[in-house]
């Protein structure tokens, strides 16, 4: 009997020892997705949701605030791995399941359009690395802080990590979530701090949030501009990147050219040397009779670059994700 | 630039009431309307057409006060986002549009009022485009609203012979400026066609037969049919002329030419270049000057290109645009050790 009575305890005891667990996980995912806040957010509700306590409201907030505050300590002193796992979940799954996605419909770039080269990817990530260090610089004068080669490193490399994982098709999103996560750990280690998750993973989340938005923004944004705009905006992105590729497009006037042996001809972009470059920008942009028939008959002097919103998204993303990294707050003295 | 403009065209012969009425006003010449940010032309058919090459035509508020004049089209060209649309208006009302918008229906036109008959063939032949080659990345009916503008007007960018364009202006967008004595059309005709007539050449005035060469010049030497091109633009601010060249395998402008380039200015002084900003500034005296240059240039360059032409010799500042230097010395070489050469 009394060793069924133990047994039962042992089980219930197990129980409770599980929901706790589970608990401290939960609160850690909610301070993680509420940047921190879990404590003021509880204690607000739990304030509106009694009636009786409309003429002691302030008191009855800040008694509910000290006892979330103090459930919070006890469960970083009691169930810091469960409070840590659910901390990186309030990340990592949402993450997973939105990533900061477009909506809207994509669509593959044009067959034969140029594919990235690794000068643009460089200038890419230096771009990005300079963005990142950038927002930082920028963030600490901001906030009164003295910039540092530390914290602007760390940003460099947030930004730098954001690009890399952009061409690894991730998606301004979920790339902003990894500059935001790779930012955090970088500034810990370069001030020779031990890193903190619960800083690394509201970093990653304020990074995914905000890049994510940012470059949702940019791709609808371009999506909905006038054709006008959308030319000019081709050309733009079309004569950067062929600079970028040691090609710069001379400075001359419009010029149709000649497609050899078939009487037609075509007006390129812009033109380097022999080289010409036709730029499209949107996801319906196909080439026409004469574009076609020029790259058919020299392939080898087309250059096509095609652009979309999604390029537009990743460009936005970046900086987006530097600055939501910025405001995600430092608190327990980071 | 691929094309990425639009243009309206109006029923009317009188140019000069067609920009009036629109409140444009025309500031000097260019050659080929694609180098010029507006340019208007009467063309042969007795259609005025207005051209803007970078989309700054407002073809909503334009195109009802244009049609007060006659019959008015306007047409949206862009071929980087692959948008073409033509729509009429008559006697201030709308008549119809026909649009492609690849962001909406890729593969189709969409049609509103009543558009003229020619459409339905012209949709037909590219339906039968489409199905021959299905699998091929072609927005076939890009085309089929710029056919359905050209049907109705005869005009298609950079492709019309024989119009004498002039750049314009909105009038409220022109600065006054003191009257010219001297343009590059003036200079063109007292100073460039005399020279060339003295090399041998014919020299002509809107009697070309190919687009854009308002003025040049053309003769048959050593079997081969060969050209000048006067590519130039003078719109009181801009100032340039380039003679471009060209020579066809034979005696007749037939397939394509066996060489085409331009002779380039050398690059001016680099005190120049700093200064012509200030320059610019400066007025009739810094607009007579750069003519001057530019009218000295030209010479020079008609000058080392006939060298080419008859002799090819080579200067630093040639360029070909189509063939080479070498295929053209070898086809002089091979009339010389011809019988008889």
């Amino acid at each position: 009997m009394l060793a069924a009575r133990g047994g039962e305890e042992g089980f219930t005891g197990a129980l409770r020892e599980a929901g706790a667990q589970v608990g401290a996980a939960s609160r850690g995912a909610l301070d993680t997705l509420t940047f921190g806040h879990r404590d003021t957010l509880a204690a607000g509700l739990e304030t509106l949701a009694d009636p009786s306590s409309l003429s002691t409201w302030r008191t009855q907030y800040q008694n509910h605030r000290r006892q979330e505050a103090a459930q919070d300590q006890y469960d970083i002193t009691h169930y810091e791995p469960a409070r840590t796992v659910g901390q990186v979940a309030g990340v990592v799954v949402p993450m997973i399941l939105t990533g900061g996605e477009s909506a809207l419909a994509s669509a593959p770039r044009l067959a034969g359009a140029a594919a990235r080269t690794g000068r643009e990817f460089g200038a890419a990530l230096a771009a990005g690395g300079g963005v990142g260090a950038g927002v930082q610089h920028v963030s600490d004068l901001v906030r009164g802080r003295q910039p540092s080669w530390q914290s602007d490193l760390a940003g460099a490399a947030g930004g730098a990590a954001d690009v890399a994982a952009l061409a690894a098709r991730l998606g301004p999103g979920r790339a902003g979530g990894i500059n935001g996560a790779v930012a955090a750990t970088m500034e810990d280690l370069l001030n020779g701090r031990p890193v903190s998750l619960e800083r690394v993973s509201q970093g990653a989340l304020a990074g995914q949030v905000i890049g994510g938005a940012a470059g949702e923004l940019g791709r609808r944004w371009s999506n909905a501009l006038g054709r006008r705009a959308k030319g000019q905006l081709g050309e733009m992105l079309g004569a950067v990147r062929s600079a970028v590729n040691g090609m710069p497009r001379e400075a001359v006037p419009k010029t149709s050219v000649s497609i050899k042996g078939t009487g037609k001809s075509w007006r390129p972009d812009g033109r380097w040397g022999g080289q010409f470059f036709e730029d499209k920008f949107g996801y319906g942009a196909d080439l026409s009779r004469n574009q076609r028939l020029a790259r058919r008959i020299d392939p080898g002097t087309f250059n096509l670059y095609h652009f979309l919103p999604d390029d537009i998204a990743a460009l936005l993303g970046v900086p987006g994700a530097a600055t939501g990294q910025q405001a995600a707050p430092r608190r327990r003295g980071q | 630039m691929g094309l990425h403009m639009n243009w309206l065209a109006v029923e009317c012969g009188d140019k000069d009431a067609v920009l009036t009425s629109l409140g444009l006003q025309e500031t000097g010449w260019v050659n080929d309307e694609l180098r010029a940010q507006l340019a208007c032309a009467t063309l042969p058919n007795g259609w005025t057409v207005i051209v803007s090459s970078d989309y700054r035509l407002e073809l909503e508020s334009l195109l009802p006060a244009a049609s007060a004049k006659g019959r008015a089209i306007g047409c949206e060209v862009s071929e980087i986002v692959m948008y073409s649309g033509v729509r009429a208006y008559q006697d201030g009302e709308f008549a119809w549009a026909v649009t492609h918008d690849p962001d909406k229906e890729r593969y189709g036109v969409a049609v509103n009022g009543e558009p003229p008959s020619q459409l339905s063939d012209i949709l037909a032949k590219v339906g039968e485009l489409a199905a021959a080659e299905p699998d091929e990345p072609v927005d076939w009916w890009f085309d089929a609203p710029v056919e359905l503008a050209r049907s109705v007007c005869g005009y298609e960018a950079g492709a019309v012979q024989n119009a004498e364009w002039s750049t314009v202006a909105f009038a409220a967008d022109v600065r006054s400026a003191p009257r010219r004595e001297r343009t590059l059309r003036g200079a063109i005709r007292a100073e460039i066609m005399p020279l060339l007539g003295s090399l041998g050449w014919e020299p002509r005035v809107g009697k070309a037969e190919w687009p854009n060469a308002f003025y040049s010049a053309s003769r048959v030497h050593d079997g081969h049919l060969q050209f000048v091109n006067l590519v130039g633009k003078d719109d009181g601010e801009d100032v340039y002329l380039f003679p471009s060249f060209g020579a066809w395998p034979g005696e007749a402008n037939e397939g394509d030419p066996l060489i085409a380039g331009e002779v380039r200015a050398a690059h001016a002084a680099i005190w120049k270049r700093l200064t012509k900003p200030w320059r610019r500034l400066t007025g009739k005296r810094g607009l007579d000057e750069r003519l001057d240059q530019v009218v000295g240039d030209a010479q020079r360059a008609i000058v080392d290109m006939n060298d080419f032409l008859t002799l090819g010799r080579t200067s630093p500042n040639l360029r070909i645009d189509l063939g080479s230097a070498q295929v053209w010395i070898d086809a002089l070489l091979a009339k010389d050790d011809a019988p008889g050469g």
